[in-house]
């Protein structure tokens, strides 16, 4: 009976063409738009820049230096406006954002950066002001010019990564003048130098300011006269991809080569596209009552339990397919790491109780609605806020604390991390369906509770 | 008796909110007769329907198949007796008429070796075997109502549940509908048919239960139900040559040049009218005879058109 009603499914879908093109084309599309999207990390792809505005109202060596070392940065796009603001409102070496009675009152160089960034012509704006050479290394000297850092607060991490950047390179562009002022503080606490000690530091100044240069010229790679860098720092920073460090196993067996990003979105992709397809699934029960089909179906033998049986076995069968389509299209196209048996099993796993959550899940909704327009508007919002917490979006580790603890009761978020064990979080270690384990009991125990409901919820349609 | 009366609808009360969809409804069915359940919309006949299928569970009164009395959500054994044929057309339009009796054979428990032989069958009393490779999308409306009544037999139950059976379908289709249904009878299924349409209840059914407000108003052949109301008297309409003065006695004025009189025997009482006029000197223009009809048997028992609902 349950096997029957299956049979009949899958002929009304193979029938309709429009159906057919929708269910097996658009998982391909869809991957491919969100791998466009979202893997722009793979290697080689050219990474999207940072927009800065830079304004250098000093006009220094150092001043000069620190544009320069921004401009070097590979993640930034560096644009110097030029400064033909005059007549500051500001005295020079008054920050720019200085209380007077009490108000935050902005510079017009500020105000002409702001619009700038208002304007989105660029992600941040930096403005270095006049007498910072002069105030470098004055640590404690509260009213010493500060470097304005404009900020689009809708990109929040413009402004950390900006301010740590200029902490850096302020620190590495003028090494020379930060051990001028360190040896100011020096003849300031302990007294005047020798005269030979004042020579050898003149001619350890000069050799800075010569390795800086040299770091320069050189884009900063080479090794200067002295055999060290001076662009490196207090601390040498060596930095290192995880997949680069740990590739195979340990008898050789490489299993994960792929440093390309699009693993790590092929979870979140495949979550959320089997969500928003069994959506249109959920509406094929209401159909039935609509039409009158549900009706005669429950006058005979089959009761209501397998016809929401017959119902989800379908669509799990379907979201298995779409899903390893999806892969399988991602892996010819996009280079998705598949062809590994441990990749395959998981995976494998993975999509079926995916779908099979998916399916009890939209089906809940649907025997909670009355009518299928009602289904609409509550399944498309109930999976953009499900999709949206549970990281297919954007990853969770960047989601406040409070929602990253709200996923853990969004199947989608267990299914997603599930993926990202099985793609991206494995090691060679451990067994990857091992590792998964703890994601699918959780998931199969949802199902379970979704499907429940759904079978509570239909009592509507059984003997009123 | 459950031989002779293979389904007894007693006394059924089924309420939805304050309203009263049904309001203490019965009635029996004869074993191989056609039943029309006759009353306009929102009577109770799909509710009754439901009922009997089992669908609905009544707030008091029972039903009764083949003696045994319905349960709540329909006993299997029962149900395969029963055969319901819904009045929305309740089939799958993306699938042929073959695969749409295949499917409805099986879920309504056709065994598999008996579906080929049972939908060649179905195909052939339907008039679909030649279209029976076409999505039933592809059908006019009287095809795929042949087709809805073909689903709903192929278990071949003894007792068949119509609603509105022919609503929507051309008049063509309706006297091939009526034909099959007219088999069925035949080959000795009891049928319940609902209906709003007065022909139809007329036509093809045997006996006839007007159902009105949620209760058995009146129940009897079309001859009885005559009898137990206007009678079978017939209504003679004279057109006048001219508008009289006086009429004959038992006559009725009816419009300025038009008088009426209810005869038993037209043979005998027509002639005698008729000199009646000729003797008082009133031309005879044209006359017309009023047949009783079940609307005018509906008017009397429920005091309203069967449209007026």
């Amino acid at each position: 009976m349950i096997f029957a009603l299956i049979k009949a499914q899958c002929i009304s879908l193979v029938r309709d063409r429009k159906a057919m093109l929708l269910t097996f084309a658009l998982p391909c599309v869809m991957f491919t738009v969100f791998a466009i999207i979202f893997g722009s990390g793979s290697a080689g792809a050219e990474k999207g820049k940072l927009k800065v505005i830079v304004l250098d109202q000093d006009g220094t060596r150092s001043s000069g230096r620190l544009v320069d070392s921004l401009k070097a940065m590979d993640n930034l796009e560096v644009t110097l406006m030029e400064n033909t603001i005059t007549g500051n409102s500001r005295p020079q070496n008054q920050t720019a954002a200085t209380t007077t009675d009490g108000n935050e009152v902005f510079s017009d160089a500020m105000k002409q950066a702001a619009m700038s960034v208002r304007g989105g012509n660029a992600s941040a704006a930096v403005i270095l002001p006049a007498g910072l050479e002069a105030s470098m290394a004055e640590i404690g000297q509260l009213d010493r010019p500060a470097i304005e850092l404009i900020y689009d607060p809708a990109n929040p991490l413009a402004e950390q990564m900006l301010s740590g950047v200029l902490q850096a390179s302020a620190f590495t562009s003028s090494p020379d003048v930060l051990m001028k002022k360190g040896l100011e503080q020096f003849r300031t606490m302990g007294g005047p130098f020798s005269a030979l000690q004042e020579v050898a530091a003149g001619a350890f100044k000069t050799l800075l300011s010569n390795e800086r240069n040299a770091d320069q010229t050189e884009a900063g790679k080479t090794p200067g006269p002295t055999g060290f860098s001076m662009t490196d720092g207090i601390v040498r920073i060596a930095s290192h991809s995880a997949r680069d460090v740990v590739q195979g196993d340990e008898t050789g067996t490489s299993r994960i080569t792929s440093a390309k990003m699009i693993s790590y979105y092929a979870a979140g992709i495949s979550v959320m596209f089997v969500m928003f397809s069994m959506s249109g699934a959920a509406s094929s029960l209401l159909e039935h009552e609509e039409r009158g089909t549900l009706e005669r179906l429950l006058s005979g033998r089959m009761t209501i339990i397998h016809l929401l049986l017959s119902h989800w076995i379908f669509y799990v069968g379907l979201g298995v397919v779409q899903i390893s389509l999806m892969f399988v299209f991602a892996s010819v196209v996009f280079g998705l790491d598949l062809w590994h048996f441990e990749i395959l099993a998981g995976a494998g796993i993975m999509a079926l109780v995916s779908s099979m959550a998916s399916a009890a899940f939209v089906m809940m909704i649907a025997t909670l609605c009355r009518s299928r327009k009602q289904l609409e508007g509550v399944a498309s919002i109930v999976i953009l806020i499900m999709s949206a917490i549970g990281g297919s979006m954007m990853p969770r580790f960047i989601m406040p604390e409070f929602v990253v603890k709200l996923s853990s009761i969004a199947f989608n978020a267990w299914a997603m991390d599930g993926f990202l064990k099985v793609f991206w979080y494995n090691t060679p270690d451990k067994s990857i369906v091992v590792s998964i384990l703890k994601e699918v009991s959780i998931i199969l125990s949802m199902t379970s509770i979704f499907f429940t409901i759904a079978c509570v919820a239909a009592r509507r349609w059984a003997v009123r | 008796m459950s031989d002779h009366q293979p389904l007894v609808v007693d006394n059924l009360v089924r309420r939805f909110g304050g309203r009263a969809a049904l309001d203490g409804a019965s009635f029996s069915l004869r074993k191989g007769e056609c039943l029309a359940l006759l009353g306009p919309n929102g009577a109770g006949k799909t509710t009754l329907i439901r009922s009997i299928a089992g669908r609905l569970k009544p707030d008091s009164g029972r039903v009764l198949i083949h003696g045994q009395v319905q349960q709540t959500g329909g006993d299997p054994a029962l149900l395969r007796r029963l055969g319901v044929i819904p009045q929305n057309i309740a089939i799958y339009d993306n699938l042929t008429a073959r695969e749409n009796l295949n499917l409805f054979g099986r879920l309504f428990g056709v065994e598999p070796a008996d579906l080929p032989e049972r939908t060649a069958e179905a195909l052939d009393w339907t008039g679909l075997k030649d279209r029976s490779r076409e999505p039933a999308s592809n059908f006019s409306g009287g095809m795929q109502r042949r087709l809805n009544i073909a689903c709903g037999v192929l278990h071949r139950p003894d007792i068949l549940l119509l609603d509105e059976p022919t609503v929507g379908v051309d008049p063509q289709s309706r006297q091939r509908i009526w034909g099959m249904l007219k088999q069925l009878q035949a080959q000795g299924v009891s049928l319940v048919l609902t209906t709003h349409q007065l022909d139809e209840a007329q036509q093809i059914c045997d006996r006839i239960v007007i159902i009105d407000g949620g209760r058995t108003v009146a129940s009897g052949t079309f001859d009885e139900l005559l009898d137990a109301s206007v009678g079978r008297r017939r209504r003679v309409v004279f057109t006048l040559g001219q508008s009289p003065t006086t009429l004959p006695d038992g006559s009725e004025q009816r419009g300025e040049k038009s008088a009426t009189f209810l005869v038993d025997d037209i043979a005998r009482d027509l002639p005698v009218r008729l000199q009646q006029f000729a003797a008082a000197g009133i031309d005879v223009a044209d006359l017309s005879i009023e047949v009783p009809t079940l609307q005018s048997v509906f008017l009397h028992f429920t005091g309203h058109e069967l449209r007026e609902s």
